[in-house]
């Protein structure tokens, strides 16, 4: 069976309400910010920074390192993110609340300024598609910077499949395979088996 | 089609890390054990260009976890460093610690061989029989 979710316009309007401010909560004293009743401060930062750690770490190691601390440091999120999101789902769970808690990512996602997307599964092939139709605030971010060659959202890769694995109970990675970043009209998750990238050029044998 | 394995409450360092399909696997581990007959030879991992593991002999996936992350992190430093310096490609790279060695290199576009040896190894023999693996995991690998 397909499955779909999406947040329109006016429902990312209500997501913003409820994830940036009605789940938000200060503490004066530390100056410091909690979400969703979880123990982890939550903070503002520019969309342009989370890029920045891809950015740097890239001119030092290469894209695919780089890619992959990036997506583990995402994943954290979006697995840490599902377990909170667990705790605030309040409608009958259906198909043991899994597919609920993985719908629930697209809402929060938008409301907490992230970019609003849908999302796409298929319990038959268990594929899953997280689609971005204006793109990542991540990704919007680095085309500012210019044109890359390569995406610039592995950390959002991680989150959706950190968020995804929690949601369903399985052990899969994504592929960012479209982003604004690169010229893309939006940008593009999905589930892969095994990414098997490859070097720019054979080394010399 | 992306596998769905089902996962118990396992925390996300656990299941960052997919497993190859068992072709990839299998392939790549007969490789590896071809290395335990160098003297000296401690372990041995193959890792992906993004430092994810393919396949290790290490008694521990956190240790092999750790060395493929660092493995691939010293293939692209040293091959952004190559590229600025304008040095051609990367062939290998030797750590020598006081208790031990440890041999990193490329096997094809897709992996990256490292090995973990006792300090008094023979050198020149493992990076021979180092050389000559990675060159077969780039072929099997060519094949999956």
């Amino acid at each position: 069976m397909k499955h779909w979710f999406t947040v329109s316009e006016k429902e990312s309007e209500v997501q913003f309400h409820r994830v940036s401010q009605d789940l938000l909560t200060h503490n004066p004293k530390q100056g410091v910010n909690y979400w969703g009743g979880a123990e982890y401060p939550t903070m503002l930062i520019w969309a342009g920074r989370i890029y920045d750690f891809l950015r740097v770490l890239e001119g030092i190691v290469g894209h695919y390192p780089a890619r992959m601390q990036s997506y583990t440091v995402g994943y954290t999120s979006g697995w840490n993110g599902a377990d909170v999101g667990a705790r605030l789902l309040t409608d009958a769970p259906a198909n043991d609340g899994k597919t609920q808690l993985l719908s629930s990512g697209s809402g929060i996602l938008s409301g907490a300024g992230w970019g609003r997307c849908e999302i796409e599964y298929d319990d038959a092939t268990g594929q899953v598609h997280w689609i971005f139709p204006e793109g990542t605030a991540i990704g919007l971010a680095a085309r500012q910077e210019g044109r890359r060659d390569k995406p610039a959202c592995p950390f959002v890769a991680g989150f959706v499949a950190g968020w995804t694995n929690r949601s369903l109970g399985t052990k899969i990675e994504f592929q960012e395979t479209k982003c604004v970043s690169m010229g893309d009209p939006k940008c593009i998750f999905e589930s892969v088996e095994f990414l098997r990238p490859r070097a720019e050029k054979a080394s010399s044998r | 089609m992306a596998s769905s394995r089902t996962l118990s409450s396992l925390s996300p360092p656990d299941t960052v890390i997919v497993s190859p399909p068992t072709d990839i696997s299998e392939a790549l581990r007969t490789e590896l054990y071809t290395l335990s007959k160098v003297r000296g030879w401690i372990s041995a991992a193959v890792t992906r260009r993004d430092g994810l593991p393919i396949e290790h002999t290490f008694k521990s996936a956190r240790e092999a976890n750790i060395l493929c992350a660092m493995a691939a992190a010293v293939v692209g430093s040293a091959r952004s460093t190559g590229d600025h310096l304008r040095q051609g490609p990367f062939t290998y790279s030797i750590v020598r610690y006081v208790d031990g060695l440890l041999l990193v290199m490329e096997a094809g576009p897709e992996a990256i061989l490292t090995c973990l040896l006792e300090h008094d190894a023979n050198l020149g023999l493992a990076l021979m029989k180092v050389t000559q693996v990675a060159r077969r995991i780039e072929d099997r690998l060519e094949e999956l």
